[in-house]
């Protein structure tokens, strides 16, 4: 054992001595804890981001208005959610928690703890962001008007979807107010002349006064086959206080 | 004061400084410690001292990270674990990811309590008669607590858990070894 142990030293030492291994300069840690912290802040900020574009989508193309809409709408809700970015957005979460784990305090937190506070942070900054400033807003309004450089210009001018009327999805315009129907003229969110015109049923006890011609609405419902006359589930306004939301008429 | 009247952390400190002999020291402190902790984690590997000369090979060359406020041996532990844990993935080639169940959740119920020095004593000889059958994530915790006696604070360090965790896998490991000595009649010894 003695023996053993002199010449495993005696072998570190040798290599040591004859530079075969080289003890690495204090700035190689300290360069590699800020670069480590870097890509933390990085990835929590574009994490951020994609809960921020969620929550944007979702309200910039009233698909926000189906939660309100009963179980229908809550499928329906399901049906249209931005999967891939949620997903996206969790693998980055995933990412970020590996990452804290390298720090005293990361490894130190229970998993699902540093992970939940994690996720809890992205979402309510995220939301935070869409909901408690207009930033989103103004900057889709730079998007319209081609002042917002690229790749930001394309991400925002791309968050405008058409509704997806296989979906039973609509968005519109009324043009006239019935007693149980209004009229409306269908709007894709552009700015060409493809728009045509639907009836929609409203639900029983609808209470239509508080619709007004010219106002936005998002309806979801079933279109009769053959007709352009949609049997509504679910109508809701969408806020007229958005024209930036519009994009700019020819 | 001779070398071998210093503590760890200031030998550490001459090593940084470039005394390479003071290295020498540190390795005559820790080689046994640390092959007997390899013994026991890795049980039926024949290269236990490759490995941990890999181990002194890695500190030396890190050793400019290690923070001199702090205790050595709980940092040695940690290089010499991650050195342990790559070289039996490297020979299971299992690209598996494993979720470790007892680090997700926090167990306040099991603090650092001083064990009992017939409890430690009892333990260290179940443990010397072998733990080839307990979980090596369990054997590891019972090796670095009553072997090496190290706090629960200073293994959650080495294996970069909760120590919370180490609390919990301690209490498994004892199970698990009380389990497998269950049918032996006098497992002391004495």
């Amino acid at each position: 054992m003695e023996h053993n142990s002199h010449s495993s030293k005696e072998t570190v030492l040798a290599k040591i001595r004859e530079k075969s291994v080289h003890m690495r300069p204090k700035l190689f840690f300290t360069f590699e804890t800020i670069l480590a912290g870097l890509v933390a802040v990085v990835i929590l900020v574009v994490s951020i981001a994609l809960v921020n574009f969620i929550l944007f989508g979702l309200r910039l193309n009233g698909h926000e208005s189906l939660l309100g809409f009963g179980p229908r709408g809550l499928l329906a809700f399901f049906v249209v959610f931005p999967w891939p970015l949620l997903i996206l957005d969790v693998l980055l979460v995933l990412f970020l928690e590996t990452l804290l784990r390298r720090f005293k305090f990361g490894y130190r937190s229970p998993v699902l703890y540093l992970l939940l506070a994690l996720l809890a942070l992205a979402t309510s900054a995220g939301l935070a962001l869409d909901r408690g400033t207009s930033v989103n807003d103004r900057l889709l309004y730079q998007a319209d008007h081609g002042g917002l450089p690229s790749p930001f210009g394309e991400i925002y001018e791309h968050m405008r979807v058409p509704a997806p009327h296989d979906r039973g999805i609509f968005r519109g315009t009324i043009t006239e107010i019935g007693t149980s129907t209004i009229r409306m003229q269908h709007d894709d969110l552009d700015t060409d002349q493809d728009e045509s015109g639907y009836i929609v049923i409203l639900p029983s006890n609808f209470d239509i006064t508080q619709f007004s011609a010219g106002e936005k609405v998002y309806v979801a419902g079933d279109m009769d086959d053959g007709t352009s006359t949609i049997r509504a589930f679910g109508v809701h306004p969408l806020p007229m206080s958005g024209e930036i939301l519009l994009p700019p008429q020819p | 004061m001779t070398p071998t009247e210093l503590t760890d952390e200031v030998l550490a400190r001459s090593v940084q400084q470039g005394d390479t002999e003071s290295f020498g020291v540190l390795m005559e402190r820790y080689e046994a410690k640390l092959k007997r902790y390899g013994t026991k984690f890795l049980a039926d590997r024949d290269d236990i001292t490759d490995l941990v000369q890999d181990a002194f090979l890695r500190a030396y060359q890190n050793i400019q990270s290690f923070d001199t406020s702090m205790r050595f041996s709980p940092w040695m532990y940690r290089i010499t674990h991650n050195e342990f844990v790559s070289a039996v993935r490297k020979r299971s080639r299992s690209k598996v990811i494993s979720i470790d169940f007892d680090a997700l959740v926090s167990h306040p119920a099991y603090d650092d309590p001083a064990p009992a020095e017939r409890e430690q004593r009892e333990m260290r000889i179940l443990i010397d008669r072998g733990l080839e059958k307990v979980s090596s994530k369990y054997r590891e915790v019972l090796v670095l607590y009553y072997l090496e006696e190290l706090s629960y604070r200073e293994i959650a360090d080495i294996l970069q858990v909760p120590v919370s965790t180490v609390g919990i896998r301690l209490k498994r490991g004892k199970d698990a070894l009380a389990a497998v000595y269950k049918d032996t009649p006098n497992p002391y010894g004495t």
